[in-house]
Parts: C-alpha cells; structure tokens; sequence
C-alpha cells in the first residue's frame, strides 16, 4: 500500500526536508509575529480606554471566530492585493495571516497571565516609586511571559500543524510538496502517510523539548 | 403509517437504494469549463456531463457524479470510492499505470495564457526562468515541471483554476498552461488576458475506471460508439464548442 | 529611642476616604515626628490599612490633606511617584519579586527610580542585606526563603530607596511566631536608628515595648493616640478599654 521507496527518495532528494524546514520557518515566523502582536492586544485590552480596549477585543473576537483557511485565503487572494502587494510571494500572505491569528489566540493568554499575577505585586512596585509602565515590563510581564510559556510552545506545535492550510496559496511547504510529488506519481496514500509520519516527529520532538525547557525554567525558579 | 415510520422508511430507502440500484460512481472536478464547472445551484455541467451522461443512456447504466479535486481523481478510482472519472483527463503512459481508459472522446491542446499588454511566450521552453501557474495534477503541469524542474519553486500549483487565474489577472504569475478550451472559457469571463501560444502538445481526453474493470469499460466504450454513431456525440460537440 | 525631634514628619489633616457608600476614614487628623514609631491598633475594619495606604497613594484620599516632609502629597498636580519614593511600604504578604533574585529585589527601583548606576546599587542593596542579617542569601530566590527572611528582604527593599518614611501593613500577620521575632528585631533596629515608622499591627506587647506613641483607631476616626503607657496602662476612652480587653484576652 504505501511506497517506502518514494517516501525515502523524496527525502534523500531533499525535497520533503527543505519542506519541512520550510513549515518551521513558516512557524517561527508566524508565532514570533503573534508573541509581539498578541502582547499589544493583551495591553489594549487591559487599558482603561473603551477605544483601545474594544478594537482590540473585536480584534480577537473576529480572528478567533473564523477559519484560519479563510483568513489565508482572505488575505492572499483580498487583502493582499488591494495593498498593492502583487507580487509580493505568497509565503508573507501566509505568514501575516497566520501570525494574526496566533495574535490573538495568544493576546487572550497573555491576557490572562497579566491578570493572574497577584495584585500585591503590582503595589509593591509602585510603592518603589515605579511609574505604571516600569511596573508592567519589569514586574508583571516578566512573570506573564515565563508562566504563558507553555501556551506559547503549545501555540508554536499547533502552528507546525496549522501551517499546512498555507498550501492552498501555492507557498512549498511541507503538505504543498506532498501534494506535488502525489500528483506527478499519483501515489497520495503514500506520500500523506509520509509526511502525517513528518509532522508527528516535528511536533513530538517540539514538545518533549518544550517540557523538558519548562522543567528546567521551574528548576530555576526554585534552585 | 405513522408520519415518522415513513420518514425512516424513506431515509432508509434513501441510504440503501445507492447500492440497491446499479449506479456508476464517476468523479469530476468541475472547474474546468466548458468540460465540466458547476451552474448556479452546484450542480456540475458541462461537455463532459453531457458525454458521460449520454453514454450512459446508450449502455443502460445510470450515473452519480462526485465532484472533487482534480489530483484526487486516480487515488477515488484506485481506492474504490470511484467507478470512473471523466474531468478533461489526458490519456498519459503515467496515468495509464494506475488506471485504464476508454476510446478517446476528445482532442486537446495545451496554450500558454497570459496577461495582454505583458510579455508573450509561443513555446514552453521560453517559460524557464518565469513563473507559472498551473493547475495540481494537471498535464500542463507535467509540461511545466518537464521544463522548470519537479521541485522549481516558480511553479505555483494551485487546486482551482479559478485560482491560477486570479493569480495571473494579479500579475503574480507570468503564464498558465493549461488546456485549450478550458483558457477559452477563462477568457470569455477575464478580461485582459490572452492565449499567446499555438496548441501545444496534443492530447486526447479519455474516460478513467479503475485498472482491470473491463466490464465497465466495455461498457462505456459501446457507449461511445453508440452515440457517435446515433449522431448524440455530434449534437453534445456542437452545443458547447460551436463558437470555436 | 533617642532620635525622636519635635519635627513633624507626616501630617494628616481632616483625611476622608470613601469607598462607594462606604465612609472607612472619617476625618482623620495626627502628626508623626521625624524618628518617631507609631504603632496603628484597631479591630480589623477601622480603616488603620487604608489611612497607611493613604500615605503612600496607595489609595487617593476623598478630601483632606496629608504631608511628609515639606511636600503636600495630596495637592494637584503632585506626582505620585515622588511620593512614593518618599515612603517605603512593607507589606504583609511580603510581595518580593519572584523572577529576581534578592539581590535584583533590592536594586530594581534604585536603578530604574533614583538612576543609581549598578555598582553603587549593589553596594547599598549588599549592606542593607547585612544590616538585615542576610548577606549570605543575596543570590537566592525569594522561594527558597522562610517567611521571616523574605520579610526581611522586603524591609531592606524598601530601605533601598532610602525613603523618610517606612510603613509597615501587619508585618508579622503572615508569620509563624518564631519568625514574627526575627521581624520585629529588625523593626526595632531601624526604629534605634532614626527611621520615621508607621506600623499596623495586631502584635501588643511589640507596640507597647518598642512603639513612641500609639494610635488607636475605631470606625474611621482616631479614638486614642498617646505614649504607650497611656494606651495600654490608662487609656481615656471606654472604647479602647473595651478592644484592649478583647485582644489582650486572646
């Protein structure tokens, strides 16, 4: 049923290496995008301003009520070129849209990591004399970010997975060379279970490396 | 008999008479006009519609038609989800080691399209070092690959035409090769692109069934002959490419 | 108990504080004077936590007027941030930094608030810690702490900022006993020292051992505020009698 041989061919050609770098790039770059993004929308959301906080919050409402697919293809086929971003390659379509959603998935976790530090914190350092926005990036976010770690690395494994939706733009990734190679050898059954096997390596390693990072990040917490 | 008796006898009737009755499962992907696209209430239509349908009548079988993705043609017949495909399918010796096909019904060619007012390309060797669009799967995009390499990055593959074109009004794209009839049905509905080449590569369209189903291909090519001798296969050409 | 001026160091005039309906200062007025320890008792309730936090900003007061030092710290236009590094606050919950090691505790806001350059916040964060007998514990975190310690740190942290004015919220509250002494040894020492205090607490015989005056609070208003001997020996009020009776009873 399924053609090893292919499978390993398209691997020692390089082919479905180069993919998977490609889906890693495309990750990395998508959650650095979402990491900065999503800190904006948790401090527009926590302002005391209606007109910061409710762009922000139709912001996340909107991007976490539609499909990632639609927003790729929204943006690639939409918005894209009504920027004037014609030639622009389809990968930065890909890209921005996927950060944007990871934006504001992770803007409502970091949401929430702001709002669970403890209330004491935020009053000892003001009663340092620190004015609000030292007491938010020297006291509160730092704390934010390392307990919102995990929720990142598990951002980060879900957009390995969820950047194979930027396929239908044509970027060559790992699901779009899949896809080729299929087509040219009409071997599909094969060349998926090739890379669903390339997509669990990616994301098992991930997350076994992540737990083991978290692990250590506490151990020096406590040590 | 109660009211939903009757709605579980039907429903019933409905799950089982697909395989009661000795339907033929036929693939397509209808984006691919004027051989098969969909009208206004997703039904697929179109030449190859008309064919298969007519076929059909003539060697007593009836028809379901599953409207999928074109790269996923081959794979439903070798699965079995499929009977047959009929979707502008290229008789290929590559496409041949995986299916069987029938006569062929019709004769093709691959055109090279372009945006007007751009630069023009007459061969497929002048597209080397451009970007091209082509549809997954696609002989065109065998052509394309043949030229630029398997693993060229300025080929862009997309599922839909509907796409590649986008992407050519868009100027992301230097060029589409796809099949003749199919960049003329584009053209009547986009303006502003163009086919610059003559027809390249000619082709024949055959019906695919899975590889060694000779009952149904047998079948299917008495029917054929059926209609082109009744004047049926005539009458379907006429209708949809008399402009040409 | 020799640096006690006639200078006033803070001073409170008619300060109201309302939270919605609900009024929990009802005109308070006193002066502290410069060295002095004041000890704030009352039942849970009387507003001794909010009129603390008042001097601070902590919380704004709804009318009246509040001085430390010179400065009007409830005038328009005063920024609160120059208050606050006026008077260091300790809290009962100690508040440390977790992410910072006790070092880092120290130095935060002397470099980002007073621009000390880091060497010369380190030396001051280094002695503080060995005036609060925790030298050794300077690259710790503040996890790896008893509570005493940290409390410790907590006071040395606000000492970094070298502010006029300490103030203490229940202090010792969060304490087991054996720890509450360690604390309050410290306490002690910065009173000998001359630091102008503000303490809450619920600890009586360090109020009437260690504190200069004591101030006794019920529903908002100063009921009493007089010398230790007074407060604990004679008081003048019934009401006073009565919370002293209860606590001392407990």
């Amino acid at each position: 049923m399924v053609n090893w041989g292919l499978i390993l061919s398209e691997i020692q050609n390089g082919n479905l290496i180069y993919g998977a770098l490609y889906t890693l790039g495309i990750t990395a770059s998508s959650v650095t995008i979402g990491v900065i993004l999503g800190l904006i929308i948790a401090m527009l959301r926590l302002s005391k301003s209606p007109w910061l906080r409710l762009p922000a919050m139709a912001y996340v409402e909107a991007l976490r009520g539609t499909p990632m697919l639609v927003q790729i293809l929204l943006f690639y086929f939409g918005i894209f070129p009504l920027l004037g971003f014609n030639r622009a390659p389809a990968v930065y379509a890909g890209i921005i849209a996927a950060g944007l959603n990871s934006g504001a998935y992770l803007g409502e976790i970091f949401r929430g990591g702001i709002l669970s530090i403890d209330k004491g914190q935020r009053e000892a350092a003001l009663s340092l004399g620190l004015k609000n926005h030292q007491v938010m990036r020297f006291v509160i976010l730092p704390q934010a970010l390392a307990n919102a770690l995990p929720a990142i690395g598990n951002e980060f494994v879900t957009m390995i997975k969820d950047s194979s939706l930027v396929s239908v733009i044509a970027v060559s990734e790992l699901t779009y060379r899949a896809m080729l190679v299929a087509a040219r050898h009409y071997e599909y059954f094969t060349m998926y279970v090739g890379i669903a096997l390339i997509y669990f390596l990616m994301t098992f390693t991930i997350s076994r490396v992540l737990a083991r990072l978290e692990k250590h990040l506490r151990r020096g917490h406590v040590a | 008999m109660s009211k939903l008796s009757l709605f579980v006898a039907a429903l019933l009737f409905a799950v089982c008479a697909p395989l009661a009755a000795a339907e033929v499962v036929v693939g397509t992907n209808a984006e691919f006009p004027p051989f098969e696209f969909t009208d206004d209430n997703n039904n697929p239509i179109g030449y190859d519609m008309d064919i298969i349908q007519a076929v059909a009548d003539a060697a007593g079988f009836t028809v379901r038609i599953q409207n999928q993705a074109f790269d996923t043609l081959v794979e439903g017949l070798e699965s079995g989800k499929l009977d047959a495909a009929i979707s502008g399918m290229t008789i290929t010796q590559a496409r041949l080691q995986k299916v069987d096909f029938s006569q062929p019904y019709y004769n093709a060619a691959q055109v090279i399209v372009v945006q007007e007012g751009g630069e023009e390309f007459t061969t497929i060797d002048q597209l080397k070092d451009k970007i091209v669009g082509v549809q997954l799967g696609t002989t065109g995009a065998g052509m394309v690959e043949t030229v630029l390499g398997e693993d060229n990055a300025n080929i862009k593959q997309f599922r839909k035409y509907n796409e590649v074109f986008s992407d050519l009004k868009l100027g992301r794209i230097d060029a589409i090769v796809v099949d003749l009839p199919v960049a003329q049905a584009y053209l009547r509905r986009l303006t502003g692109l163009k086919v610059s080449s003559p027809r390249m590569s000619e082709e024949e369209y055959g019906i695919a069934v899975r590889k060694g189903n000779a009952e149904l291909l047998q079948k299917i090519n008495d029917g054929l002959t059926a209609i082109r001798a009744n004047g049926e296969y005539d009458r379907i050409t006429d209708k949809w490419f008399q402009e040409n | 108990m020799t640096a006690v001026t006639r200078k006033p160091m803070i001073r409170l005039e008619n300060v109201h504080k309302q939270f919605g309906p609900l009024e929990v200062l009802k005109g308070v007025s006193a002066t502290v004077n410069q060295g002095e320890m004041v000890c704030l008792i009352g039942s849970s309730g009387s507003g001794k936590t909010t009129l603390l936090r008042c001097l601070n900003l902590l919380e704004v007061p709804t009318s009246g007027s509040i001085w430390i030092g010179g400065m009007e710290i409830t005038a328009p236009g005063v920024s609160m941030t120059d208050v606050r590094r006026e008077t260091g606050m300790v809290f009962q919950h100690f508040n440390l930094f977790p992410h910072m090691s006790v070092l880092r505790n120290l130095m935060l806001a002397p470099i980002k608030v007073r621009g000390l350059g880091y060497e010369e916040a380190e030396a001051t964060a280094l002695s503080l810690l060995a005036k609060v007998g925790l030298s050794d514990k300077a690259d710790a975190y503040p996890r790896q702490l008893s509570g005493g310690q940290q409390q410790r740190v907590a006071i040395a942290r606000a000492m970094a900022m070298k502010p006029e004015v300490l103030l203490f919220d229940e202090a010792t509250s969060a304490l087991d006993p054996e720890m509450t002494g360690e604390v309050l040894k410290v306490m002690r020492q910065l009173s000998d020292d001359g630091m102008t205090m503000m303490v809450v607490t619920h600890e009586m015989a360090f109020a009437r051992e260690a504190a200069h005056r004591v101030m006794f609070l019920a529903e908002g208003q100063v009921v009493e505020y007089d010398t230790p001997e007074v407060v604990f020996g004679n008081p003048n009020h019934p009401k006073t009698r009565q919370f002293l009776q209860n606590v001392l009873k407990i």
